[in-house]
């Protein structure tokens, strides 16, 4: 192969690499479909960012396609007292974990990491979309409970609350309604693509 | 109310809900900024290195210092939470607040014209029935019994227009009634007065016949006799015409009509061979102000028609007192065929009566009617399922120890 060969396939390789690095991949095979990630969603500055604060990070994954549309979704947080990353992952087959040490590793899997969903892919594209929220559904449930419980002691210490509930206990009343209702996960990135359904090899 | 004053409270009020809203915002904002101050967070991070740092240095407190770790971060997180969701949370609370502030006015600003509405309804037919009552109508009903002004001067329109409709009727009976007795007592003196005449008349005949025919001296005293028994049978006839025409007003004194209906029981417990007299029960005394002689001819009365009506039946007259409403009613029921219903509506009307010729001039009870309308009370007859019922009704006296 010549010298300009050889350095058009260097350039195209080096090129394409990353290009593929940001669009997610959508595969069919053996009846089920299969989608791996791209980098381009962790390595962004403000998912970085979150990614280090403490609280649940949760990745939640869209495929839409001519069969349907199905979700999957993966939850990374960082344990700060050990210093590294707990990743679970909850799609069609269950959930499965796994613990990485830096963000290197974690990057690593990201990229490794494959979703499986159940059923065909149908043909032509697929809708992908993935959302990032800043924090994970339990989280959320925790500080509604520890602000109503907030309320009521200040009730008792006040004393204008006879009655009281039980902390612990889910309260109905109408502000625990009211923080529950507005306390929305609402996402702090919005990534969507169109991209073309791969049949693989039986 | 006048258009410009709505204005200036509707107006007021909307600058009131705004300004609500506005300082709702403000201090959930302030509250939220409070509980996730960036200081607090901050200070909460460096306190888990420091945390971190002293397990290292101390291993043998490593778990407590983890243990304080895992306070501090779940605290840290909460207030990270808050502080992403601060903003939402404030803006629902604002809305939420805002919104029942909103419906709570509209509430009441709607139920103050519903209200109004209703009171000017009301009102209106309060006024209208009041004209009808100016013009002397009576029988006027509303039917607004509520417990306010409005249904209070509704209950008074209704009673007045009730009384009202009650003394016409008295007085219609009364006029009607002293109709009958100058008529009666013209007619008791154009008869008294030839009848006095006619019976001297024939004993002047009958001596001098007797003088001139001394051998039918036997016939006539028969003759005399049987003209007499005729002229006594008119004068009997004219004296019931001049007591119907000469009711006179009842001397009052107070009494005891539950003794006084007692007594009468037991003076007159053989006067009417089959009727029994039964004396109303109660011990407690019920004071009225009547005369006494014209109240036991108004119960010989009543008691009389009960023994006619039964003819040879034995049969019983019962006599039962209540109070209601600054009067005192006596009833008197009997166990008799009861009144015939072709009468009931004239029954008190003079010459009313079901007798034959001869066996009464149907005057009894509206002279007991008359005599109990000039006691101010009244005598009528009460729907009975058997025998006949009568009510008199007398004013109570008021007691002398109240």
């Amino acid at each position: 192969m010549s010298r300009h060969a050889l350095l058009a396939v260097a350039l195209a390789v080096q090129f394409s690499v990353p290009l593929l690095a940001q669009v997610p991949r959508v595969t069919t095979r053996a009846g089920a479909m299969r989608v791996s990630l791209p980098r381009a969603v962790l390595v962004r500055e403000d998912v970085r960012r979150q990614l280090t604060n403490g609280l649940t990070t949760v990745f939640t994954i869209g495929v839409t396609t001519s069969a349907g549309a199905r979700r999957a979704r993966v939850e990374i947080r960082y344990e700060l007292w050990e210093e590294k990353y707990l990743a679970e992952v909850y799609e069609a087959t269950g959930r499965r974990s796994a613990d990485l040490a830096d963000f290197e590793r974690l990057l690593k899997w990201w990229e490794q990491l494959t979703l499986l969903f159940a059923g065909n892919a149908g043909v032509g594209e697929a809708d992908v979309t993935i959302d990032v929220l800043p924090f994970s559904a339990r989280e959320a449930a925790d500080v509604q409970k520890w602000l109503a419980g907030s309320m009521t002691k200040a009730q008792a210490a006040s004393g204008l609350a006879k009655n009281l509930p039980d902390p612990a206990q889910e309260s109905s009343n109408f502000f625990d309604i009211l923080i529950g209702t507005s306390m929305k996960r609402k996402p702090i990135v919005e990534m969507h693509w169109k991209v073309p359904i791969v049949a693989e090899g039986r | 109310m006048p258009r410009w004053v709505a204005a200036v409270l509707s107006a007021t009020a909307l600058a009131a809900l705004i300004a609500f809203g506005y300082l709702m915002r403000q201090m959930s904002a302030i509250t939220a900024g409070l509980a996730a101050h960036e200081e607090i967070r901050a200070a909460l991070r460096t306190s888990l290195g420091d945390q971190k740092q002293l397990a290292r240095l101390d291993p043998a407190n490593r778990d407590r210092y983890r243990t304080r770790f895992e306070q501090f971060r779940t605290l840290q997180q909460r207030l990270d939470v808050v502080h992403m969701t601060g903003v939402q949370m404030t803006r629902t609370l604002v809305y939420a607040l805002t919104s029942l502030v909103a419906v709570a006015m509209a509430m009441a600003v709607g139920s103050y014209f519903i209200v109004r509405r209703d009171r000017e309804q009301r009102l209106a037919r309060i006024r209208s029935a009041l004209a009808e009552l100016s013009t002397g109508r009576s029988g006027i009903t509303l039917d607004d019994h509520r417990r306010d002004s409005i249904g209070t001067i509704a209950s008074m329109i209704e009673e007045t227009s009730r009384v009202i409709a009650g003394d016409r009727k008295t007085i219609q009976y009364l006029e009607h009634l002293s109709a009958w007795q100058e008529a009666a007592r013209r007619h008791a003196h154009e008869i008294r007065t030839p009848l006095t005449a006619a019976r001297m008349e024939i004993e002047d005949v009958i001596a001098r016949a007797t003088v001139l025919a001394p051998l039918a001296e036997d016939e006539f005293a028969r003759r005399r006799r049987s003209i007499i028994e005729e002229l006594d049978r008119l004068r009997d006839f004219t004296t019931q015409y001049t007591s119907f025409a000469r009711v006179g007003k009842p001397s009052l004194a107070r009494m005891d009509l539950r003794s006084f209906v007692s007594d009468f029981c037991i003076v007159f417990r053989n006067a009417w061979p089959n009727l029994t007299l039964v004396s109303p029960n109660g011990s407690s005394p019920c004071l009225v102000a009547a005369d006494g002689e014209m109240l036991r001819q108004v119960l010989v009365n009543l008691c009389s028609n009960s023994s006619l009506a039964l003819g040879k039946t034995a049969g019983a007259v019962t006599f039962s007192i209540s109070a209601h409403r600054g009067q005192v009613c006596l009833d008197v029921a009997d166990d008799g065929p009861g009144v015939d219903a072709a009468i009931v509506s004239r029954l008190f009307q003079p010459y009313v009566t079901t007798r034959t010729i001869g066996e009464g001039m149907g005057l009894g009870l509206a002279i007991s009617k008359r005599i109990l309308l000039d006691h101010g009370g009244d005598l009528q007859l009460i729907d009975s399922a058997a025998g006949a019922r009568f009510r008199l009704t007398l004013p109570a006296a008021a007691n002398e120890h109240a």
